[in-house]
Parts: structure tokens; sequence; C-alpha cells
């Protein structure tokens, strides 16, 4: 099953894509998207893993005893998480008190093993690594895309720097999870629809 | 032979080596850059606490640490003082740690010189639960102990208990009522130092 390159980025970035597609990260993508920096780290370091992860685990397939199959992958994926967890705590202090339990909880993010079952299982390393990381970036923009829509309304800053006049009346609600959940439910809305009525046109 | 108990137990002992060993060489090289972020970040509360700018770089804070706050010992326990630009006292700060709802609370209590009274109250670290529990990092909870001042008699209390004058934070009963023994018990230590000059 061989997949042209157009083809796999248009998947993992839009049509299949890991949030607003298969629903998968939801925990994460409430809980740390109030600031778009912490956002970013997080985008970075689920993307690091996927693509790590999936080519580590496509390397290793021929050779994973199937009775262990997963307990295997989860060690793989454990490793580069505490990896990343390290090196976040070494080199962004700050960055790695705000996201505090989140990086480590990036093992049990289900895109990780999902692409891990679904795609790394069944094919050769170097396009398992595509996959990884063009997954991780579809979760990335969306993330992204919702810390644009709550930082600017939560705090009136983008990345930290104020974007409003001091007269800006924050929207509490923005700051907390919740807010994300209904940003969420409405691009899964937009793209759902969306995605229906092209393919309601194209069987016409 | 790829799905034998022996091949299956060999391949993963193989495995689990390897990334034990990775990830131990990742934390040994990492760890000293860990260590020293977190010392920083404890001299970063206690400049708070004692209310001397945080802001600048990490050069920065160490030295204004180094010239604004000595360590110092109060009958056996290591205290930080904050020093005026003469190397005067003005402040002491006590540490404390204890249970809170997750796991452990630890942070550092301000007093005047006379230890009369309370000046300021930081906490360096707690797994309580964010929105909830964490609220004890806002300044606005912190502030409410400043001034209070502290004698044999004297029994913080929140205002729910009728006779307090504190707020506790609504959702985190546990974590309020922990902070508030702790400062006490810090409180009572300080007290009982009154005669000690450290």
């Amino acid at each position: 099953m061989k997949e042209k390159f157009s083809v796999l980025v248009q998947r993992n970035l839009l049509n299949e894509n890991q949030v607003i597609r298969q629903i998968l990260g939801i925990c994460s993508a409430l809980a740390v998207t109030n600031l778009l920096l912490n956002t970013f780290i997080m985008s970075m370091g689920v993307t690091f893993t996927l693509a790590l992860s999936s080519f580590t685990i496509s390397l290793l397939r021929n050779y994973i005893p199937s009775r262990v199959r997963m307990i295997i992958q989860t060690l793989i994926i454990a490793a580069y998480v505490i990896f990343v967890d390290i090196f976040i705590k070494a080199t962004l202090p700050e960055v790695s008190k705000a996201l505090g339990p989140y990086v480590g909880l990036i093992i049990t993010n289900c895109i990780i093993m999902g692409r891990a079952e679904a795609f790394a299982q069944k094919n050769t390393p170097f396009i398992s690594m595509l996959d990884g990381i063009f997954a991780g970036l579809g979760y990335s923009i969306v993330l992204l895309m919702v810390a644009v829509i709550r930082e600017t309304l939560g705090f009136g800053t983008f990345f930290g720097i104020p974007i409003f006049g001091e007269n800006f009346d924050a929207w509490i609600i923005m700051v907390m999870p919740p807010s994300a959940f209904f940003i969420i439910g409405l691009m899964i809305w937009a793209v759902s629809y969306r995605i229906s009525t092209r393919a309601a046109v194209a069987k016409k | 032979m790829k799905n034998g108990y022996g091949y299956t137990i060999f391949f993963v002992l193989v495995v689990s080596a390897f990334f034990t060993a990775f990830l131990a060489a990742v934390n040994a090289y990492y760890l000293p850059k860990i260590e020293k972020n977190k010392e920083l970040f404890v001299k970063k509360a206690i400049l708070e606490l004692f209310e001397l700018p945080t802001e600048g770089t990490d050069e920065q804070i160490e030295q204004l640490y180094a010239n604004r706050v000595k360590e110092k010992k109060l009958n056996g326990m290591d205290i930080n003082a904050k020093v005026d630009e003469a190397g005067e006292a003005v402040a002491y700060a006590l540490p404390f740690k204890g249970p809170g709802l997750w796991g452990s609370i630890s942070g550092y209590v301000a007093y005047d010189t006379s230890f009369s009274e309370i000046e300021g109250v930081i906490f360096t670290e707690h797994q309580e639960t964010p929105g909830l529990g964490a609220r004890i990092d806002e300044k606005r909870f912190r502030d409410q102990f400043k001034d209070i001042a502290i004698g044999p008699t004297q029994k913080l209390a929140y205002k729910k208990d009728g006779v307090g004058e504190l707020d506790a934070i609504t959702g985190a009963t546990i974590t309020s009522r922990a902070v508030l023994e702790l400062v006490q018990d810090t409180s009572e230590i300080a007290y009982k130092s009154k005669e000690v000059t450290p």
C-alpha cells in the first residue's frame, strides 16, 4: 500500500486530521491551548515524539513479537516522551512548569499509539516518519488555531505581546478549558460540513 | 520462532535495556542543568517574597540574590535573611514543607526581624489541583497573610470558621486548611525564636 506524498500530506493535515476528524488527542488540546507559547512547545513535543516513535516502531516492525507488540510500542513512545520532558525541563523551565504533567501525558496521547498501530506497523521507516511528522503538524495547526483565539481573547496578547489597548476586557472563559471545547466543536462541525457537502457534490 | 517465549523475552530485555540506557544517559547529561534551574527558581521565589525585583537575566538574579539575601541559621534551621545595602538583616524567611492534598507543599514565610508579624508567604513546590488548590500561588491569596501579628495565642483562621479574617479558596478546602496549618506551625517556630538572633 504505497501512498503518494501529496496524498499523505493532505490526509494528515485535513481529511483525516487527528484532532478534528479522528477526534484524538482532545485532552491536551483542551488543556494546553490558553497560551500560544505553551501550545507551540507542546505541539513540537508531540510532533517530535510522533516522528521518532513511528520511525523506530516501523524499523522494528518485523522483529517485534506480536504477543508483546503494544507494550513495546508504549515503551518506545515513553522513552521519547521522557526525553522531551527532560529536555524541556533543562532548557525551558518556565514552560515546563506551565505545561505541568501534560508533557509526560504525551505518552498516553492516542494519536501516537494510533499512528503506530495504523501506519508504522505496516509501512517502511521513512514513510512512517513522514506520516508521523504530518500527523503531528495536523495536530499542531489545530492547537495553534485554538490557542490564537484563546490567548488573544483571554489575555489580550499574542505570544505574550499585548495587542489590544489597556482597556481591553479579557474573556475569562477563554482562559479556561471549556472554551477550547466550544472552539474545537465548531471547527469539527465546519470541517465535517465542508467535507460532506463536497462528497455530495462529487456523487452527483 | 518470532512468537516463541525465548525470543519474546530476549527481545523485550534487549529493547528495554537499550531505551533505559538511552534515558539514563540523557538524564545524566541534563541533571546539573535541571538542578540549577530549580535553584534559580527558589532564589526567584525568595526575592519575590522579600519584595525585591525578579526581572532580568539569570546572572542578574544570581547577583541580586547574592547581594541582598544571606543564608543564616536559626536554632539549627537554615533560614534566609533579607539584608539592606549595608548588610543589616531587615527580614527573615523560614522554610516550611508539609502535606497538601496531592503531595507536599513547600515554601517560605517571611517575618520581620523581631518575629512579631508575617511579612509574606510564597510557595515553591506543590501538586495541588490546577484551577482550585493551585490558586494558593495567586498574589491575592498570599497577600492576605501580610501584616498578621504572631504571638503565643495567635491562631490563624478563615472567615468561614467564624473567627478568622482570611478568605479560603472555594473548592479547595483541604489545600486551604493545609496551607493555614503550615503557616501557623512556621509562625509558632518563629515566635519561639523571638529571643534568638540568627
